[in-house]
């Protein structure tokens, strides 16, 4: 009886997980396939075009410089990405390593710009981006972005597991304390840095709403930012391939990524910071 | 020992460093202004006067501003129980023994990873009213007549929070995830022995034993819930129809985009420490034991 129950249960948690599979893959790959349709097939429920055609992608790169938005989203997400994993362990070693009066405090300060929003900050940073010049640059998109509570909170986290006599041997071996960090630390913390390079450069990769306030030019914009006025500003000229093109351009590179390190980067998130 | 203790706390002011200077320029100046705009004029450069409560009054008159917070309290009411339930069911069934588990986790987590442009303009085609694949899997099924899902004013926020739901639920399926296995199977072992349907089993030990991760969920997905800002930008044409998805952040980001930032300070700073008071009193009031 309790097998048969217990049968049933099992049957049940399928069909709602594959229900849930589906229900999240599905609008991609209808997205994925609507690029390539031709024009009468593009709302058809069945994700197999009859004959598969790029005019949709040709007519999207006549509109928007979708390369260099490309180009500029990989050098500022890769930027900041680089820059969190690096400036976050550093802080997150001297919160978790030493003891110096001011150092809760401090982490105190690092739990509070994680919930502060951002939208909060926005006209005070807009205005000093204006006043140090650097609006239309990677400044105003990478510097900002360099240090964040979340990577700090998350190494700290971390390296607070590590145990105190392997510092204790690599110090007698002669190390000091940056060879500590970068010789022992990082080796055993490939899931912290993972993690937080990943959600560093998800982050910015997807931003929106900073971009659209401190880049003009049409040459400087980010990837998500030129489809988001590619779409509101009508640009697309109510042309749903075209429009889909350029949203598949940007689920490409980071669906390649994710598939790659999907694996250390969920469970990065489910076991490192969030316990 | 005197010096060594000097020396720790020296090494330790010098590897926070780079975390103090980026607080003081880009959070705590950034504080400070906001605050100061609340009650002098805006004057990028010159002098700011004195101009009192003049913005504070004027957002209490300011009818838009109510809908933008009835509006984002609407999504925010609709998407969190909707995300955290969804999230639950979902990490439940994930964590009995099943097989592919590593296949649904990385379905569930990819809308999470996707840019909210992205997401946003596929779903603004899902749910067209005329040749939407939502209107049309229901029309199919149910002989549904199509459903303007963006273009009716009642039902705008509920298609923004099911999009939102869809969007962010495999983030809260991979926490309740962990929060799970966290919980030993020896305790549901004995609790079998004992006799004890797996519904009771769901209710007297997932659930308590859950408690401080579930608070955490609820936090989060609600400070996810309130900056609601590129749906009602993308999906109802600047938070249509009329104003019935007109949210608060993307009301504050238009004042700024008016360079009305006065008023912008004012409203985002109202903004946030409402929302700092609800994430409080969740934690207050659904946390058991203090977590952190």
């Amino acid at each position: 009886m309790a097998e048969r129950s217990g049968m049933a249960l099992r049957a049940l948690c399928y069909v709602l997980l594959t229900m849930g599979a589906l229900s999240f893959l599905y609008p991609f790959i209808w997205m994925l396939s609507a690029t390539v349709k031709p024009v009468n097939e593009i709302f058809s429920f069945n994700p197999v075009p009859s004959h598969v055609t790029f005019q949709w992608y040709h007519l999207m790169l006549k509109k928007i410089p979708a390369f260099r938005g490309l180009f500029n989203s990989l050098i500022v997400s890769s930027a900041i990405a680089a820059s969190q994993v690096l400036l976050g362990s550093l802080v997150g070693f001297g919160l978790a390593r030493y003891r110096f009066a001011g150092r809760d405090f401090i982490f105190g300060i690092v739990i509070f710009t994680m919930v502060i929003p951002a939208q909060l900050t926005l006209i005070p940073l807009y205005l000093l981006v204006t006043k140090l010049g650097w609006l239309d640059s990677y400044f105003a998109l990478i510097i900002p972005g360099m240090v964040g509570g979340f990577s700090i909170f998350l190494f700290r986290q971390f390296f607070l597991t590590i145990p105190q006599d392997l510092i204790e041997a690599a110090r007698l071996d002669g190390l000091s304390d940056l060879g500590i960090l970068f010789r022992i630390f990082y080796p055993l913390s490939r899931p912290a840095i993972i993690t937080v390079g990943m959600l560093s450069f998800m982050g910015s990769w997807n931003d929106v709403l900073w971009p659209i306030v401190v880049i003009r030019k049409w040459e400087m914009m980010t990837l998500p930012q030129l489809i988001t006025l590619f779409q509101i500003g009508g640009l697309a000229g109510g042309q749903v391939a075209v429009q889909l093109a350029s949203t598949t351009v940007m689920v490409v590179p980071v669906l390649l990524a994710y598939l790659f390190f999907q694996r250390y980067f969920i469970e990065g998130i489910a076991t490192s910071g969030l316990k | 020992m005197k010096k060594s203790r000097k020396d720790e706390a020296l090494k330790g002011y010098l590897f926070a460093a780079p975390f103090l200077l980026y607080f003081a320029l880009f959070t705590a100046w950034p504080l400070y202004y906001c605050i100061k705009l609340v009650f002098f004029q805006f004057n990028l450069g010159g002098e700011m006067p004195f101009v009192g409560l003049k913005y504070v009054a004027r957002m209490c008159g300011d009818e838009v501003f109510f809908h933008a917070w009835r509006n984002t309290l609407a999504f925010v009411l609709i998407n969190v129980p909707l995300q955290v339930g969804i999230a639950l069911l979902l990490a439940v069934a994930l964590n009995s023994r099943i097989a592919g588990k590593a296949f649904f986790r990385a379905a569930y987590f990819f809308p999470v990873i996707i840019s909210g442009a992205v997401t946003t303009i596929l779903w603004l085609y899902l749910l067209n009213k005329d040749s939407g694949i939502i209107n049309q899997i229901l029309g199919r099924l149910f002989g549904m007549a199509p459903i303007g899902w963006l273009t009716s004013e009642s039902l705008a926020i509920f298609s923004l929070a099911v999009h939102a739901t869809w969007k962010n639920v495999g983030f809260t399926v991979i926490i309740l995830l962990a929060g799970l296995q966290s919980i030993p199977r020896s305790v549901y072992e004995a609790a079998e022995l004992d006799g004890v349907t797996p519904w009771e089993s769901f209710w007297r030990i997932t659930l308590p034993l859950l408690n401080p991760t579930f608070v955490m969920v609820v936090m989060l997905s609600t400070m996810g819930a309130f900056s609601l800002f590129v749906e009602p930008l993308v999906m109802t044409n600047f938070g249509g129809p009329g104003d019935a998805s007109m949210s608060l952040f993307l009301y504050i980001y238009k004042k700024f985009s008016f360079w009305d930032m006065n008023y912008a300070s004012v409203l985002g700073l109202t903004t946030a420490l409402v929302i700092l008071a609800v994430v409080v009193l969740q934690k207050k009031f659904l946390e058991k034991e203090p977590y952190f």
